[in-house]
């Protein structure tokens, strides 16, 4: 029983250390398209085959490397990052009530991208000094739409499959073990 | 109608962006900075856009290196500019002159933007 435990935790540490690869090379690749990303159908998805903590490990992770990557190890770029992309296992373990409606969560990621916009906002207007909210809000506008409507469409046509995909492969796993593990 | 949703976002997200510019246009406006060394040589001359209540500070301080103090007169308080973009002033023997369309300005750089108009900053010696 013990052993179980350790393999089912051990495998699920893997799990999460993958996922946070992933997340992190897509958005590499994905960054001569500015705001065009997987990143938020891929928190949604994790959101949804792992707890809490384990999603909050993976975006921890990513923000960690993101910024070491892209040289901007600075708190108020990576404090509003984590901040939203934080909003998405919060909203999806409270408000969403962790459905797996596609349709829900696109419409989801669709406002999430104008929410993680603003987080913004506030760590950028006191290290520049200027606090005059609109033109912040203003130049911000285009690149949560162009968020807003990737993360939707990316949502609503790969969130099903994906989904179903990775729970299968998960239980799939844990159902060879038993099988492995079985006394004759 | 997955089809359907997708073409709708992606046709509303398009229109969002073309539109966009027109609809904010009320609160913008732009404004011209000008700034003569002790030289009076022409240092800098750029337009810049702004959006909604935006002071002239807000704006040097976005666009170029600058030196300030805050500073207080009486019941007023206010910034006063001592340095932009290498064009330096000890504010004893010389100070930084503002002037608003071509006529000394009777505000200090607090002054909200005027859309059209040109701001000029050069040294001028004390006398």
């Amino acid at each position: 029983m013990r052993e179980r435990h350790i393999v089912r935790t051990l495998k699920r540490m893997i799990f999460v250390a993958m996922a946070a690869t992933i997340l992190f090379v897509q958005e590499q690749l994905l960054t001569i398209l500015p705001n065009v990303q997987l990143t938020v159908l891929l928190l949604v998805l994790f959101s949804s085959v792992l707890t809490f903590r384990e999603t909050m490990t993976v975006i921890f992770v990513h923000v960690i490397l993101d910024s070491l990557f892209m040289g901007a190890f600075y708190p108020f770029y990576m404090a509003p990052m984590f901040i939203g992309w934080s909003l998405i296992p919060i909203a999806y373990h409270t408000v969403l009530r962790r459905t797996t409606n596609d349709f829900k969560l696109a419409v989801f990621g669709l406002v999430h991208a104008f929410l993680y916009g603003w987080t913004f906002i506030p760590f950028v207007m006191i290290q520049t000094g200027i606090y005059n909210f609109w033109p912040y809000l203003i130049a911000d506008l285009p690149f949560e739409i162009i968020m807003g409507v990737s993360s939707f469409i990316t949502i609503l046509w790969l969130f099903k499959p994906l989904h179903k995909m990775l729970s299968r492969e998960l239980n799939k796993s844990d159902h060879h073990w038993r099988t492995a593990t079985k006394k004759p | 109608m997955r089809v359907f949703l997708t073409l709708l976002v992606v046709a509303l997200g398009a229109a969002a962006l073309w539109f966009l510019p027109s609809v904010l246009s009320d609160a913008e406006g732009s404004v011209t900075i000008e700034i003569y060394d002790a030289n009076d040589e022409l240092v800098v001359r750029d337009t810049h856009e702004f959006y909604g209540e935006t002071t002239l500070f807000d704006m040097l301080k976005e666009h170029y290196d600058i030196t300030y103090e805050e500073t207080s007169f009486g019941a007023g308080s206010g910034k006063i500019l001592l340095a932009i973009e290498g064009v330096e002033t000890d504010f004893t023997n010389n100070f930084l002159y503002l002037e608003k369309n071509e006529t000394q300005s009777f505000y200090g750089i607090d002054q909200q933007l005027e859309d059209g108009a040109v701001y000029t900053i050069s040294v001028r010696r004390v006398e």
